[in-house]
Parts: structure tokens; sequence; C-alpha cells
């Protein structure tokens, strides 16, 4: 028995909002542990990322999904880093992260330092249009591509999740600063469809 | 309620009948109105006074170029001043005011400024209202502005919401008429993804407003079945209101949606949208626009543009008057006259500058070739026109087309000049054109249909060719090609009365003459000197009149003469559009610590640190200053325990075998040796050898370090870091990531901070002075195995620690450690506390930290490392900056205990004058330290460290304050820093 | 603007900050004779060229990489962009 108690707090509470053709809602329960490359390790990095968690390591500008776990995914985020996306579990996140990969890559835990968000649905590209400085027509940003950049002031790393099963759209997450969750999340329900 | 001038037919519909308010009176129009065709058809045609001499004014033109029919529209705070009747589309309600009169537009006040003109030319501001000076804002200018201007904003908020946006295309084209739809036709048939925009509502350009045929159909049903098509497409997306106001590098343009302009005012939807389009290619099809000829009171109400005065016939099904008389130097001007003709409109002269032409006069239509109209008469609108040879003309309306000139524009937005061009008799686009950019049709200088299909047809091809698709061999649709002779035929030398140029800006030829005298000769400064060719409509119908007359005087051509430079935007584009939804308290984004609900439950005041906002102290009740407030929560730290929530500071992760290396190199002090577990103090410099940044850095294990920098350089020094990894030493094993949003990490601070810790530190960890001693880190965890960093680091100088958990767990341990320090009357503090106690301990901040400083400077001299290579080393070492008798950071204290100290205050000498060959240095903090019971100061003084004791004077003229000081070690309490190792 | 990343393609200038002059790559050696003279010239000596510039751009709201990229000053042309760090190997800068 422990006299005092810590709960954790997620950046926007569990928001969700929904609007004609579009869903916005907050994504809590995933970690993303941030693994970066060694000088000249990135072969070394590849082959233990595919012998542990069967999954390769993605060019820059995508993300690839593990194919013998598929909730685990690899996000590029930068020249020689990259993001481990899975859900969290009773076990310490970097240290399950550390067991796969081992001394071959500098290991970082960044679950608390995003807000996740998803933007689903058939109006979610026109939502994006108003915030988002990246060209998401299917034919140039496909399911799995990863992009980094600014949403009104803020940093964003958006990809492309699979299509919703029964037809909803797309479906995209959005990582954004946690200490400016609030405006980021002003930033995307001020637009289309939703003018919160 | 009778639309008197409406004759049915045009592109409107008749069974949808709108009203709308016009200075006060009810006006019946119909669905495709714009403001100036349905007051033409209900026979309105003063609608406004101008600028300068309150003269009466009408409906010029029937597009954005309108220089003369400005209204305001709507009421209140949704009130828009300068609107162009000539693109404003009417809606049930719309109310809309004339501008620029006082008392009634017929009868308007200052009027009486016309009757002055002969003092009002141009120039008349800079040669008038030049003395003296101190009339300037309280005399003139009041006068001014009540005079001349336009319409008024209302001064409210606006209400209206605003948005922006990001659009990517292959092709985009600009404009839809003939060239614009065939380029777009041919683009979007080979799957390009293409976007197609026009300002105007209704997409076709002049497509709408002639008589043409295109494919066998009239052209405005082939405009409407093409863009039917694109509407089809997937790959097409077709915007109309919709203005590509500037071309920017790299294929960047700008465009504004008027998304909701047309709808009644509260519909609740976004008003405009600020896109910045991304393209591949564009071509650039925005037509050409009319210009006028200048003529004695050319700008009575009833004279207006030819094309414009079809297009009300064609397109809206008005006429602009019974009888129409017109005045051209081109053939074009005569299709006005077939077109008024067919519709029953009598035409009462053709005025032709030309000697001959070979053109057929309408039947029963007087035709005067080489003619002049040198004169026109009506007081509120024109009623006949007079001739050189001194024959009157009646007319209601008169059709004036001075040629056509190519809407080059956006191509002058990369520096692109335009250049003359004798057969159209106009500027057409040079060679250089912003990159991706192809021009078609008129704006091209291709002036007549047929050429003008081709001609977008050639460009859609061009495209597709170059994105490497297939061209296809369709050809375009069957069309004529019109006569379209032009000539050079600007103004009427012998004019009766003024003959104006600008009719925004009230510029007549003479005013250009004055011009010239005056010296103002080039066009640049023609534009300045006279205002030819500013404001709303920067001068689309009425630029080249102003060249030609300059050129004339000058005795060159119009080519040798030049033009302006035309910048964006293309037409006026509203400051909220561009800011979007950036207003108010979002206009820019805040950055919340974890511990901010918490804080604002307190009742926390915030000041905002960078995009932070942080606690800046917590009132308690009863406290009525903040000093009260911050005085309390300092005693209470020093005394037992304070709290506070640090998370602000950058802190950078840095890993790899070279950590330590890059650590020592980037830090102008010794990190080498830098044990596991323990934490130090690192100075950086800049490669100049100033400061850039402090802070401590932890060793966590070999290769992995915590960095910690000020909360305003964080960003900065990332920045620097990986200049220094990818630029400078590209091979050493370092990798980089911000911890920054990672960690939620509070100040405990105070002699029973210990006490408080080891509550809620799972018992495990012994935190014991011996176990973990001053500047000791580690992984520990908290409250039954919560994660956590503890750092035995002082900003305050007691016992002091700082603790980090997962950001999820911040608001919950701010929570806990009140809770938990309950016993020991634990008190949360903000920032102006701990800067209270950093200057009581003599710590350097952002004051001092200022970017001129140096580690001498700051009295960190010392700590410099010469026996190894880092940034910033070898320039600190130079002469000027390691001066004995140089500036030291020390401390300061009133000689007059009571005395309050001023930030900013400059070091003078006792008895010396407060000058500047007198200072010594200046003061960069100050604060009221409780524990001192006085003020005290940190300051820059010339060889600090070697006079302490001295006094000198604080002197702050802008405050006009002088106080007596004694110069101090800066460390005012407990310098032996004995609290902070027990 | 548009720069055409090396490794991610076209990305817009807003998510760049710019340093300026490649040439503060070349950071002198600290233990060479007159270091201090080439230290001066390194921080304070800069062509401004008006043509083909080299300068250094950084991908701060991207990857994090710093770029050299040649533009012409004179019409934001911009004809080559490499990653520094390429650069940087190539010349010879290694530890």
């Amino acid at each position: 028995m422990f006299d005092y108690k810590l709960s954790p707090k997620s950046p926007l509470d569990g928001f969700v909002l929904e609007a004609d053709g579009a869903r916005l809602r907050e994504i809590n329960g995933f970690a993303l542990i941030s693994i970066a490359a060694p000088h000249q390790g990135e072969g070394a990095l590849k082959s233990v990322l595919k012998n542990t968690l069967g999954i390769d390591l993605p060019k820059p500008g995508f993300s690839s999904r593990s194919e013998t776990t598929p909730d685990i995914t690899l996000m590029s985020v930068g020249h020689d880093q990259w993001f481990v996306r899975f859900l969290e579990t009773e076990k310490s996140s970097v240290e399950w992260v550390a067991d796969a990969v081992g001394n071959f890559a500098a290991i970082t835990d960044q679950s608390d330092s995003w807000t996740q968000i998803e933007l689903s649905g058939i109006s979610a590209r026109m939502s994006l249009e108003c915030v988002l400085p990246v060209d998401t027509d299917p034919s140039v940003f496909p399911e799995g591509a990863v992009s980094r950049t600014v949403l009104e002031h803020l940093g964003v790393i958006v990809t492309r999740q699979p299509n919703a099963a029964d037809g909803g759209g797309y479906c995209f997450l959005l990582l954004s600063p946690r200490s400016s969750a609030k405006s980021f999340l002003h930033a995307l329900t001020g637009s289309p469809p939703f003018h919160f | 309620m009778t639309q008197k001038n409406r004759i049915g037919g045009g592109l409107i519909d008749q069974n949808r009948s709108v009203q709308f308010n016009f200075d006060g009176r009810l006006f019946e129009g119909y669905e495709g109105d714009t403001l100036a065709s349905a007051l033409l058809a209900n026979d309105v045609k003063l609608v406004g006074r101008s600028f300068k001499y309150h003269r009466p004014r009408g409906i010029f033109s029937a597009g954005s170029e309108e220089p003369s029919a400005l209204v305001t529209l709507r009421e209140g705070a949704y009130s828009e001043p300068n609107a162009r009747a000539t693109v404003t589309e009417i809606y049930d309600g719309l109310s809309a005011r004339s501008q620029n009169k006082f008392g009634s537009l017929n009868f308007d006040l200052m009027a009486i400024n016309d009757l002055l003109s002969p003092l009002l030319t141009a120039g008349f501001y800079y040669k008038t209202f030049m003395w003296p000076a101190v009339f300037w804002e309280k005399v003139y200018e009041p006068i001014i502005r009540q005079a001349a201007g336009l319409g008024k904003l209302s001064g409210a908020e606006d209400p209206d919401r605003y948005n922006k946006g990001f659009l990517y295309c292959d092709l985009l084209v600009i404009g839809t008429g003939p060239s614009g739809l065939m380029a777009a036709l041919t683009a979007a048939r080979a799957g390009l993804r293409v976007i197609v925009a026009d300002e105007d509502f209704r997409m076709g350009g002049r497509l709408n407003a002639e008589r043409y045929e295109v494919g066998e159909m009239p052209a405005a049903d082939w405009a409407a079945a093409t863009l039917a098509e694109f509407m089809s497409m997937d790959n097409v997306r077709v915007m109309s209101r919709t203005t590509i106001f500037g071309a920017y590098d790299h294929g960047i343009y700008g465009a504004l949606e008027r998304v909701s302009d047309h709808v009644a005012e509260g519909s609740g939807d976004v008003r405009q949208i600020a896109w910045r389009i991304y393209t591949k290619r564009a071509i650039l099809a925005a037509g050409s626009t009319e210009r006028s000829i200048a003529f004695g009171n050319n700008d009575r109400p009833g004279v207006m543009m030819a094309g414009s005065v079809r297009a009300y016939v064609n397109r809206w099904g008005v006429a602009p008057g019974k009888r129409v008389a017109i005045f051209t130097n081109n053939d074009d001007g005569w299709q006005t006259a077939y077109d008024l003709q067919g519709q029953g409109v009598e035409v009462s002269a053709i005025v032709d500058s030309r000697e001959q032409t070979t053109l057929l006069p309408p039947k029963g239509v007087r035709v005067v070739l080489g003619g002049r109209i040198v004169d026109t008469k009506g007081r509120l609108g024109l009623k006949k026109i007079i001739l050189s040879d001194g024959q009157d003309v009646a007319a209601d309306c008169l059709a004036v087309s001075g040629g056509w000139s190519p809407n080059v524009h956006l191509t002058c937005h990369q520096r692109g000049i335009p250049v003359w061009d004798d057969k159209i008799v106009g500027f057409v686009p040079g060679a250089t054109l912003p990159m991706g950019m192809a021009v078609a049709g008129a704006a091209n200088g291709v002036m007549t249909l047929n050429a003008c299909l081709q001609s977008g047809l050639d460009a859609g091809n061009s495209v597709v060719e170059a994105l490497g698709r297939t061209v296809s061999k369709s050809k375009t649709p069957k069309a004529q090609d019109e006569v379209s002779a032009a000539s050079a035929f600007w103004y009427v030398n012998e004019s009766k009365g003024r003959a104006w140029l600008d009719l925004q800006n009230d510029i007549t030829a003479k005013d250009v003459k004055l011009s010239y005298q005056e010296g103002f000769r080039s066009v640049e400064h023609l534009k300045r000197y006279t205002t030819i060719g500013m404001a709303t409509d920067q001068g689309k119908t009425s630029n080249i009149l102003g060249l030609a007359v300059m050129a004339e005087i000058s005795g060159k051509s119009i080519a040798e003469t030049g033009t302006t430079i035309f910048r964006p935007p293309y037409t006026p584009v509203s400051i909220a559009a561009l800011a979007g939804r950036s207003r108010g308290k979002d206009f820019r984004p805040a950055r919340l610590t974890p511990s901010h609900n918490w804080a604002a439950e307190q009742g926390a005041v915030f000041v905002n640190t960078g995009a932070w906002r942080r606690a800046q102290w917590f009132p308690k009740e009863g406290e009525t200053h903040w000093r009260q407030s911050v005085n309390r929560e300092v005693l209470a730290t020093r005394a037992s325990v304070g709290i506070c929530d640090v998370s602000t500071l950058g802190k950078i992760d840095i890993q790899g075998k070279d950590a330590t290396d890059f650590i020592n190199r980037v830090y102008a002090n010794a990190f080498a040796k830098l044990a596991i577990g323990k934490t130090r103090y690192g100075l950086m410099l800049r490669e100049d050898g100033l400061v850039m940044d402090d802070g401590t850095t932890a060793r966590l294990s070999e290769h992995h370090y915590l960095m910690t920098t000020t909360t305003a350089n964080a960003v900065s020094v990332f920045r620097h870091l990986e200049f220094c990894h990818q630029c400078l030493w590209p091979n050493l094993d370092v990798q980089l990531i911000s911890a920054t949003e990672q960690f939620a990490q509070i100040a405990v601070a105070g002699p029973n901070s210990r006490k408080l810790l080891e509550k809620i530190i799972d018992p495990e960890y012994d935190i014991s002075n011996d176990a973990f001693a001053f500047m000791a880190c580690g992984d520990i965890t908290v409250c039954g195995g919560i994660k956590s960093r503890l750092f035995r680091i002082s900003f305050s100088g007691e016992l002091a620690y700082e603790i980090a958990v997962p950001t999820r767990y911040g608001d919950s341990l701010m929570r806990v450690l009140m809770d938990a320090g309950d016993e020991f009357d634990v008190t949360p503090y903000g920032t102006e506390a701990l800067g209270v106690m950093r200057i009581e301990k003599g710590h350097a901040a952002g004051n001092e930290l200022n970017g001129q400083t140096t580690a001498l400077n700051l009295g960190l001299g010392k700590i410099v490392s010469r026996k190894k290579d880092c940034i910033g080393n070898i320039l600190s070492l130079r002469e000027e900056m390691v001066r004995n008798d140089g500036l030291r950071l020390v401390g300061f204290k009133p000689v007059d205990p009571a005395m309050s100290l001023n930030a900013g205050s400059h070091f003078i000498g006792v008895g010396a004058e407060a000058k500047t060959s007198n200072d010594q240095g200046w003061m960069s903090s100050v604060t009221y330290s409780p524990n001192l019971e006085t003020s005290i100061g940190l300051g820059f003084i010339k060889s600090g460290d070697q006079r302490m004791g001295e006094k000198v004077r604080a002197v702050d003229l802008v405050n006009n304050k002088s106080v007596e000081v004694e110069i101090t070690s800066p460390h005012f309490f407990d310098p032996e820093g004995g609290r902070l190792r027990v | 603007m548009i720069i055409n990343h090396p490794l991610l393609g076209p990305r817009d200038a807003t998510e760049f900050s710019y340093l300026g002059d490649a040439s503060l790559m070349h950071r002198p050696e600290w233990q060479s004779d007159d270091a201090e003279n080439q230290f001066y010239e390194y921080q304070y000596l800069r062509d401004n060229k008006a043509g083909i510039h080299r300068e250094l751009w950084y991908h701060e709201q991207g990857d994090r990489s710093w770029l050299v990229v040649t533009r012409n000053t004179l019409t934001h042309e911009i004809s080559s962009v490499e990653l520094a760090s390429d650069v940087a190997r190539r010349e010879g800068r290694s530890r």
C-alpha cells in the first residue's frame, strides 16, 4: 500500500467530436518510442527489426507495419530516426523496445511528448485542406505515408492509416507536441466540417 | 418596382426576384444580377461621389476593374466599404450605400471641392500641408481625412469567420474564358489534376458577355457544358468566386475564395478562404481589360466601357441607356452597336477616332470617322456629347473603347517586365515568366475567339506533354475570329473641360503634365506623385492612359516609357482573410505546463514566456499586491519547502558512443570526466565567443546524457547541436532528440524538500545526503513504481531537487506533492519568486545572457577550458574580450536600504554627470529581497570584481531616478552555499 | 519557396529555418598556428552574392536535416539540394 498515488491524464481528456462525414478523436494507450540508428548502424538496425519484430525499416516519408504483429507500426520521422508505435502494456514500453532492438539503436520514450489525434471520415481530406500543408491526394499520400510538417505554427506528424472497413473514408493520425495540444485541437476543430 | 431598363434575355433567372436596398430605397433585381446590373436595370446611374472632387460618379465597367462604382455593403459590424458594385452579387436583403457624400448623393456639399480644383491638383498635399509641423496631426490630417477618402470602416470587430488552406494540383488554370476553358479541358481529359479558378461567380469570361458561337452553340452554353464536364471529373476542382491574387516563388499561388459573400450576413458560413495553391504548372488565361479614352468630362455617370455595355446587354439583359453613343479607336467598339441594335436599343452615333475603316455602318447609325469627343453635358448623368466640330449628339450612355490591355499582372509578380506590342497596341507578357507559368489567350495578346481557343489548346497540350501524359489529337470546337484592328489613340487634346484618366483617384491629363513639369517623369515617380493607378482598381482601366500622356509630353514611345510593375494582390484581399482563424487569443498557439489546470484552480496569475503560459505567482486571500504573494512564496520556500513547475526548460536527450566527446565540444567548460549519476552546470558559447545559453547536463549512463537549456533557447540550442553534428562533425556517433515534452519536471526546494520527497519516493531509493549528494541524478520510482528521474540541482540556493515524471502524471504529481507537503506548509511558487531567489543567489538568467556578454563578463571566465576544442573557445580569447578592466557581473545594494532599484539604470560615478562618456555599465536585474529586506540588483560594471564596497550612482534617465548603490558580491544570500549541501 | 529535399521531395520553405552561407561548415582547425585569424575570417567574412549562392537550411519542422541549398539569390531558382552531412563528409570533415 502506498500513501500517494499518481493518476495519468491525457492531453485532451479523451476529446471526441463528430460532424458531417468526419470524426476527430483523441487516441490514448499507444506508446511512441523513438529509435535512432547509430553512426553507420542503419543496416544492423534494419536486420534486427526484421528478425525480432518482423518489421521493415520504412523509407523516408513512410511507415511500415509488422508482419507478425500488425498492431506495431514504425514511422519514419527523421533522417536517422523512427517512432515505434504500439499498444502500451503493463511492461515498460522503453524496455519492451530495448528487448527488441538491443544496442542497435538509441531509444527514447516519446509516449508523453505527443498528443495523438485521429481524423477519419469521408470529409477528412477536406478538413485537412484548411490547416495542413500536405498533399493528401491518395496518388501521392497513400496508406502508410508519413509527413512531418507545421500546422498553424505547430509541429505535426501526419500519417495515413488504413481506411475504415465500412467505407467510412480516409483515416489520418496526427501527432503534435503535447503542451500545445489545445491550440492544435483548436486549429483542427476550426476547419470544416467541424467549425467548432 | 419596375426594372425599366430590363430588356430581357441574358444569363439571369427572371423567375427569381431578389429584393435589395440602395441608399434606403428598395429595388428588385434577379438572381444572377450584380448590384451594378440591378441598379442599371432600375435606371439608377448615379452611385457615388469621387474621391477628391466629389464629382458625380456612375458605373463604369462590368468587372473587377471598376474604378468608380464603389459602395458600402451591409450594415453595422458587417459593413464593408469600397466594395465594387460590378462584382457584388445581390441577394435578398442586401443593403448598400453610396459613399463619400455630405448630405444627399444628388446634392453633395463637398462638391465645392470641384470648384476649388485648380488648388487641388496632383502633389497638392505635399505642397500645401507642409508647415508648421505641429499642424500635421492636429489640423491637416483630420481635414484631409474628413474631405477625402471613400467608405468608412465600422470600427466594430469583424463578426465574420475566415479560413486559410492549402491546395495541390498539376495545373492551375487562371481564368475561364475561351482559352482558359480550352486549356483546362485539354489537361483534364489527359488525366492531370487540374484546378480551374475564376474571380466571377459565373464562369466563362467573355463567353458570357458576347454573342459568340462556339461548337455551333451559343458561347455561354459551350462554357456551361464544359464546366459541367469538369464537375463530373474527380481530377478537376472548379473554383468560382476565386481570385488568384498573386504568383509566388516556385509555382505557389495565392487565391481568395469568396465563399459566402453572396448570401445574407450571419449565415454562419466561413466568409472567405485564403488558399495557398501549390502547382506544377499554371496557365494564365486572365483575358484582357478594356481601357478608356480621356476627353472632356468623360467621368459623367452614363459614360462606360464599351465591352461592359455589351456585357450588361448580353449577360444581364439590361440596357445601360435608351440612346447609346459609341466612342472607339478600334474595331471591337463597333460590336457594341451591333449588339445594342440587335436588342432594339437605339444607337445614336459611332464616333471612331480613326480616319477610315472597312467596317459596315449599322443601319441608321450616324458614323463619325476621325471623330473626337471634346465634352459631355448632364449634371448628374450624361445627356449629350459634344464633338470637336461643335456638333452635339444626344446620348444617355456613351460606350467608350480605347482598346484592350492583356491582363499580364501575374506574369510580373516574379520580376517579369511586360513588353509593348504595336500590333495589339498594348503590353504583353515579357520573356521571363514565373516558374511553371504559361500564358494563353488574350492575356498573351491573342485577341480573337478562335485564336484564343487554339491558344488554350496549345498551352494545355504543352503542359500535358511536359508532365508526361499523352497528348490527344483533339481540335478546338468550331468558332470564328472577329475583327479586331486596334489603333493608338489615348486622349482628346482639344478637350473642353478636364479629361479624366483615373476615375478612382481623380487624375486628369493635366495632372500628368504637371508631374512632368515638376520633374517626376519616370513611370514609378508619376504613379507616386499623382497617385494614378493606386487604390482598389490599381489603374486597370487608366494606367496606360497616364503612360501615353507622359510618353507624348516627353516625346518618347510608350514602349520607351515603360510601365509600372504589377505587384500582388491582383484585386484587394482583406486582412481578415489572410489572418484566417489566427485572431484574438488564437493569434498564436499556447503551450501549457503539465500543472496548468492545477495552477489555474489555485488562482495563479500567468505570464507568457515565449509560447508558454507559466504561473507567475499564486495570490492568497487577503493579499492585495503581487509583492506580498511573491515575498511569502520566497520566505516559505527558504523556511521550509516550495514547489514550482519547471517543465518549460528545454531537455535534449543525447546518446551515442561519442556523446561525451560531443558534449565536451559544445560546452565551454570541461565535460569529459562527468561521472555517471552526476549533473554539471554547462556554459555554451557561440562561435564568436559570446554566451549562447547555459543549463545543467546529467550523465544517465555511459553513453546517455540529458541536457537542459533555458526555456527561451530550447529550440535554438537544439538547432545548434544538430548543426554541430551534421555540418561540423558528421562522423561522430551521436543521436539527439528533444525530450522537453516528455517530462513534467517540478522543482522541490527548501530545507524540508528531502523530507517531502521521501514521502513519495519508493522506499528502495535512498536520497540521503550521503547517498544522493549535491549534483547527483538518477532513475527512481515514485508512488509505487512510477518511473521518474531525480536531479539534486538548485536554482534557489536551497537544498533542492528537480523531479521528473512522464508528463501524463504531471498534474497528479503536483497535487500529490501539495498533499504530502501539507505537514511542511509546502508553498507553490511562480516565476517571480523563482526570479527573486536566483537574484539573491547571483545566478545569471535571460537578462544577463543577452547575446552580448562573455563568460568573463559573467564572472565565469575561469570555467572556460583552454585545453580542448569547443565552440567559441578561440574567439573568446580575443584581446577585447579578455581585458582586465572589462564589464563584470556583480551585485548592487542601495546605500539607503529603503530605496528601490530600476533595471536598465546605468552606473555613473558619484558626483559625475549622467552622460554617455561617464557610463560604466548597467543594471540588468533587480528585485526586492524579503530575506535581506532591501532591494538588490545584478549588473555589469567595469572592473566590477575589483571594486567591492565602492559606491556609484544607478541612474535611470527614463524615469528620472538616481540611487546611490554599493558594489557587492552577486551572491547576496548564503554566499558559501552551505544550504545547498546539507 | 519550395525546397526539393533529397529524402522527402518538395517541401515548403516555411518548414525550414535559414542559417546562411554554406562556408559555415568550414570550421577551422583549433590548433593551427593562426587559429584566431582563421576563426575570425570563418566567423565574420562572407560573400554576399547576387547570383548563385550555396547556403544552409535546416528542416526544423521536418526531418531535422541540415541541407546545403544552391540558390540563385536573384531569381530564387534552386539548382541543387544536398544533405549537409553528405557534403561535410565529401569535403573531408569527419569527427
